[in-house]
């Protein structure tokens, strides 16, 4: 690490004279950035105010009612927590400058890898964000049941990125791709179980999804695996699931079949009932859309409730009856295709195999209902105005995040090897003009585009 | 200290200068920094604000012939009515082009050319601030206007049928006028002559805002010693009024540009209609930028013909802190007009009221110039020089458009001349009879500077009348034909609308002013190779640049200049307060280095600019290529900045037993 600083040689003499002598007695390469950003003030000031005269000529962010839901989509949290760790950020930046002012390089190197580090999760948050206002964001009610009864049903809130979204399609697949929620506690061989004599028994307990109206926290049951093909193996439910919940699982009856991606909803969208929902079963249901708050829909949909759930203890009813007894199901049909399995050599790979199948299977368990009760659309360029001016405002906010980032980091690394050290104080100063610049136009886009929605 | 001093610096000149590296030279990417002085490679990589002022001035005169030539064809196509030698199609196509090219790729470049050459000059400095920077905005420059003007091959292969035969819009070449109106540009009515349009445009832009960046830190922190704001030559103080304009109107029009990009590219709504997008947000971000922008041609213009009325006129310049001081009001109140290009949108009583009185108010300080115009021609010696008889042209046709434009700062009025060709007439008056003027009667008075010979005088005076009498039979007639209601922008007429008589009068004009301007580039280039020795100060100039040796050495000055006074050249010459030298600091005239990374930024906008393009017309991988193309850009931004400036040193010719620079009194070197 050089930090005793090499002589002076004749070029940066020249230079350090040069600048000295300018009339304004800045140096010129202050100035140039003092002018960049005056000019980048009306970059961001011709964007700002695009996004403010078409928020301001479209209350609802788009010429139509339920295109977007602007503050269902912000997740103001996450960027208020993102403001203030860019404002963190600028704080170290300050130090940074100043510690190469005085000389102290190794601390202008933690400032600015913390200056770094700060921006980089700046940049995550966006991402993040960007993603999930993408997506938008659904509210499922759902049902998975084993083939032998037992019937889990839950409300799907689930935080996670890819169910995040507002089209029941994929955020159905995405939950699919993530067993319902269900998360393997233990996995392990049973007593007695001998590679010798397949089929092997193993036994296991699954944590439920939080958010699930009936079931307790966590289950057990057995696992009986097939080596030679894995297809044949079978699941046995232990534990008792009690009966789902009467009342406050109900949304309501869907409406229609849902097929396209758009999803739209009422701009209100916080409380409102998604006219688009998806369901395998109750697809004659009557249709009808109401607000949950609303007294009257409520009741309506009490009872709509009550007939759903009268139908659905006829398919629970069997499992509560025989719930101490050992129910197995066929995770797949019989008749599927063997794939040829090596011949497992020791125990622990066939528990890691078995395993495999076992959740590949989701526990055992299979979607019977997915339909969307509550909805704020995803956010895209095309859909909205709202969608339009917010990505380029964000976006162009961000790719200057992300310029000051890689200068930054260059200039960490060329302090390590020696080419930027104390005598370039003048160029970390202007590395940290434009890290100040590009932190308080955030301030104002957080302000003028984010908060101003929640007043 | 005596006159001996200037002497000696504006004899020697040729003496061979003495050549030592300063630091070995790093290559980087297998680049080695060219340290060539000679051949096409020393031209591509200079940094000399010389050479660099030179291209930009070559590059223009081709872009006005191409301009020109775009002209002639719309002349030809309305000269009898009901014409069919073109098609409406390629008739759109040609009015835009023509409008884009001349503004942004003769008239601004042709300014820029003046500022390279002279400000560092005339404020006694070695070169600009940022000499590889301004390279950059060089082969910005020129990847923008190719992006633009290849277009037209496209157009030609298309025609032949060898290119986007499936595409649903036939404009290969923009076709959306120079304002581009959006939804006119959308990707819903026109092609990708659009997209070579909007990133060509943002690619010049680019290469306007570094070279205003370089300018005004070169303005501010680069005078010599005692050259304070208020001795600044006229001209270098249009510059600074300009680069500032440049930096706050440009931004307005790269975000509308980018707004559109995005509808046209990835669907956003901006400006699409059917989604909620407005058509009069596109038209307040452009003239936002756009009013600002006509200052910006104008005003380089007003500078040069600042310098040389009172040159010819041997007077001092008629209240130079007026002039000055109305080129900065101007300046600000062309933030607060553009509205009055809009006042048949229907902005509303209030807001045309405002923008129509601010419209008048605006002439005021226009107004104020050419009195002091006036005031400086009056009493004095006035020598009827080629430059001067422009500069004059320059006075009386600006005036003209500017008595249009105040006839349309009345909204009512407007009402009836919006988009005639009456509006046509009034921005040729003040875009060809004043800027282009101004502009030819500065490469008359400084070519001979830049290139140490005379442009023949006898060419010069036919080239003068040709031009100004050619334009007034094209230019003139036009305001009646707006009057008597032909619109703007048609690509045809009836033969029974009492039309036909001026519009043939029109194109006739036009064609002596061609062949006026083309007699002009053929005695430039003729005499930049064969033309008469010039010494270094064939006028009696009043500025610093004439007391330097012609042609220029590389370092421009053998020793750094104290400046005494206002026209301190002159000054020198006839009056009590001598230019005086910085004393020579013994180590020679540090040199920046050459780079090979400008030009290969400029090679990343072309590459890229092509890319958005063909991206447009569906060609596979065109998206790659452009991110590619932009990658390129950002790694010789990154490889340039590593290279850091480099340097050399020159050790200016001495002259032995003569006066040395370094005998300056060094009290003198204080302000
Ligand atoms: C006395 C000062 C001036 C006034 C009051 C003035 C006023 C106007 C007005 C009101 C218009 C809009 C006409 C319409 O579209 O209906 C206009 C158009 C225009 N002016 Fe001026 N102007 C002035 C000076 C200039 C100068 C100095 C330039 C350029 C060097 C210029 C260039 C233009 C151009 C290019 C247009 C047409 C833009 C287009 O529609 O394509 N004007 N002017
Ligand atoms: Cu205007």
């Amino acid at each position: 690490m050089p930090s005793a600083n090499p002589p002076l040689d004749d070029q940066l003499l020249e230079e350090i004279h040069a600048d000295q002598n300018t009339n304004t007695g800045i140096e010129n390469k202050k100035l140039i950035m003092w002018l960049f950003l005056a000019s980048d003030c009306m970059f961001f000031g011709t964007l700002i105010s695009t996004h403010l005269i078409y928020r301001k000529l479209y209350p609802f962010g788009h010429p139509e009612e339920g295109a977007v839901n602007i503050t269902g989509t912000f997740d103001i949290e996450l960027t208020s927590f993102s403001t203030f760790i860019l404002l963190m950020s600028s704080f170290l930046m300050a130090l940074a400058v100043s510690s190469m002012h005085k000389g102290a390089i190794q601390s202008f190197r933690n400032y600015t890898f913390g200056v770094i580090i700060f921006g980089l999760i700046f940049l995550a948050g966006q991402v993040y964000e960007f993603q999930h206002f993408y997506h938008g964001q659904g509210w499922y009610d759902w049902k998975v049941s084993s083939n032998a009864g037992q019937v889990i049903v839950g409300n799907e809130k689930n935080k996670l990125l890819f169910h995040d979204v507002a089209n029941t399609a994929a955020a159905k697949e995405g939950f699919g791709h993530e067993q319902f929620g269900l998360e393997l506690l233990s996995f392990t061989p049973a007593e007695g179980a001998d590679l010798a004599h397949p089929p092997i028994t193993f036994k296991y307990e699954v944590e439920l999804p939080d958010e699930v109206g009936n079931a307790p926290e966590t289950f057990y049951g057995e696992y009986i695996y097939n080596p030679t093909d894995p297809h044949a193996s079978q699941v046995v439910v232990l534990s008792e699931i009690p009966p789902p919940p009467v009342i406050e699982e109900a949304k309501e009856a869907p409406k229609e079949e849902a097929s396209d991606d758009t999803a739209k909803a009422d701009s209100g969208g916080k409380t409102d009932a998604s006219e688009k929902a998806e369901t395998t079963e109750e697809a004659e249901a009557p249709a009808e859309a109401s607000e949950t708050k609303d007294v009257t829909a409520a009741q309506e949909q009490t009872e709509a409730a009550e007939e759903h759930v009268a139908e659905s203890t006829e398919h629970t009813e069997a499992p509560n009856e025989h719930a101490t007894e050992k129910h197995t199901e066929d995770t797949h049909n019989e008749a599927h295709p063997h794939t040829h399995t090596p011949a497992p050599t020791s125990m622990a790979e066939v528990t890691k195999a078995a395993k495999e199948t076992f959740k590949h299977s989701n526990y055992g368990f299979e979607l019977n209902e997915f339909k969307q009760v509550q909805v704020v659309p995803g956010l895209d360029l095309k859909t909205s105005v709202f969608g339009s001016t917010f990505y380029v405002m964000t976006g162009t906010h961000g790719t200057h995040v992300a310029i000051g980032v890689l200068w930054l980091f260059s200039m960490l690394v060329y302090s390590y090897s020696g080419r930027l050290t104390p005598r370039h104080a003048v160029d970390v100063e202007i590395a940290g003009l434009y890290w100040h610049f590009v932190d308080i136009v955030w301030i104002v886009i957080f302000t003028v585009v984010y908060l101003v929605e929640y007043i | 200290m005596s006159s001996a001093t200037a002497e000696v610096h504006t004899t020697h000149h040729h003496a061979v200068a003495d050549k030592t590296q300063l630091a070995p030279e790093k290559s980087l990417l297998g680049l080695t920094r060219p340290d060539r002085h000679t051949g096409w490679i020393d031209w591509v990589t200079t940094v000399d604000h010389k050479k660099i002022g030179i291209m930009y001035g070559g590059f223009a005169l081709l872009f006005f012939i191409i301009g020109g030539i775009e002209a002639l064809m719309i002349r030809l196509q309305l000269s009898v009515p009901q014409n069919d030698l073109i098609t409406a199609q390629l008739y759109n196509q040609f009015f835009t082009m023509h409008g884009t090219t001349m503004i942004f790729l003769g008239v601004m470049p042709l300014s820029a050319a003046f500022f390279n050459f002279l400000v560092p000059l005339q404020i006694g400095a070695r070169d600009v601030a940022f000499p590889r920077l301004n390279t950059f905005s060089l082969w910005t420059f020129v990847a923008g206007a190719f992006v633009l003007n290849i277009s037209w091959l496209f157009q030609f292969a298309h025609t032949v049928g060898w290119f986007g035969q499936g595409l649903v819009h036939t404009d290969m070449a923009p076709s959306g006028g120079w304002f581009g109106y959006a939804p006119l540009t959308g990707d819903k009515y026109t092609g990708i002559g659009t997209d070579f349009w909007i990133v060509g445009l943002q690619i010049l832009g680019v290469a306007s805002l570094a070279a205003s960046f370089n300018f005004i830190v070169t303005i501010l922190n680069m005078r010599a010693p005692g050259m304070t704001m208020m001795r600044l030559p006229v001209f270098t103080w249009m510059t600074l009024v300009t680069s500032f304009l440049i930096i706050f109107a440009f931004p307005a029009i790269t975000i509308a540009l980018a707004e559109l990009m995005f509808d046209r590219y990835f669907g956003s709504n901006f400006f699409r209609t059917e989604n909620g997008g407005q058509p009069i947000l596109w038209q307040h971000l452009f003239w936002v930028f756009g009013h600002p922008e006509v200052y910006i041609l104008v005003l380089p213009a007003m500078g040069i013909v600042s310098e040389i009325l009172p040159t010819f006129s041997k007077k001092p310049l008629f209240g130079y802190p007026i002039i000055v001081f109305s080129g900065a009001v101007i300046g600000f109140l062309g933030f607060a007009v553009w509205s009055h290009h809009m006042f048949t949108t229907g902005l509303g009583k209030v807001a045309t009221a405002a923008f129509s009185l601010l419209t008048m108010a605006i002439a005021v300080p226009t107004g104020v110039k050419i009195f002091n115009w006036m005031g400086t021609l009056w009493g004095g010696r006035i020598k009827f020089t080629v430059p001067m008889v422009f500069s004059l042209g320059f006075i009386w046709m600006f005036m003209l458009g500017g008595f249009t434009g105040i006839m349309h700062s009345s909204a009512p009025a407007d009402a009836q001349q919006q988009d005639s060709y009456f509006v046509v007439a009034h921005f040729h008056y003040v875009l060809l009879g004043g800027v282009l003027l101004g502009l030819l009667a500065g490469l008359y008075f400084w070519v001979p500077k830049i290139f140490g010979r005379m442009l023949n005088q006898k060419l010069g005076y036919w080239t003068a009348f040709l031009v100004i009498a050619g334009f007034n039979i094209t230019f003139f007639p036009m305001h009646y034909l707006g009057l008597t209601g032909m619109p703007r922008r048609t690509h045809t007429y009836l033969g029974d609308m009492g039309w036909n008589l001026w519009n043939l009068v029109a194109t006739i004009g036009a064609f002596i002013l061609g062949i006026g301007v083309l007699l002009c580039f053929v005695n430039i280039v003729y005499t930049v190779f064969k033309g008469k020795k010039c010494d270094a100060d064939p006028w009696g100039g009043r500025t610093l640049e004439w007391s330097t040796p012609t042609p220029v050495p590389a370092y421009n000055f053998a020793a750094t200049p104290i400046v005494q006074a206002r026209d301190c050249f002159w000054v020198h010459k006839h009056g009590d307060k001598k230019i005086e030298y910085m004393p020579d600091d013994g180590h020679g005239i540090h040199m920046p280095s050459q780079s090979w990374f400008p030009l290969l930024c400029g090679f990343g906008f072309a590459f890229f600019g092509v890319s958005m393009a063909m991206m447009g017309a569906g060609v596979p991988y065109a998206g790659y290529c452009a991110i590619a193309g932009l990658s390129a850009v950002f790694l010789g931004v990154y490889l340039w900045a590593l290279e850091g400036p480099g340097g050399y040193h020159l050790e200016p010719p001495h002259e032995e037993g003569a006066d040395k620079p370094h005998d300056a009194p060094a009290s003198h070197a204080a302000h």
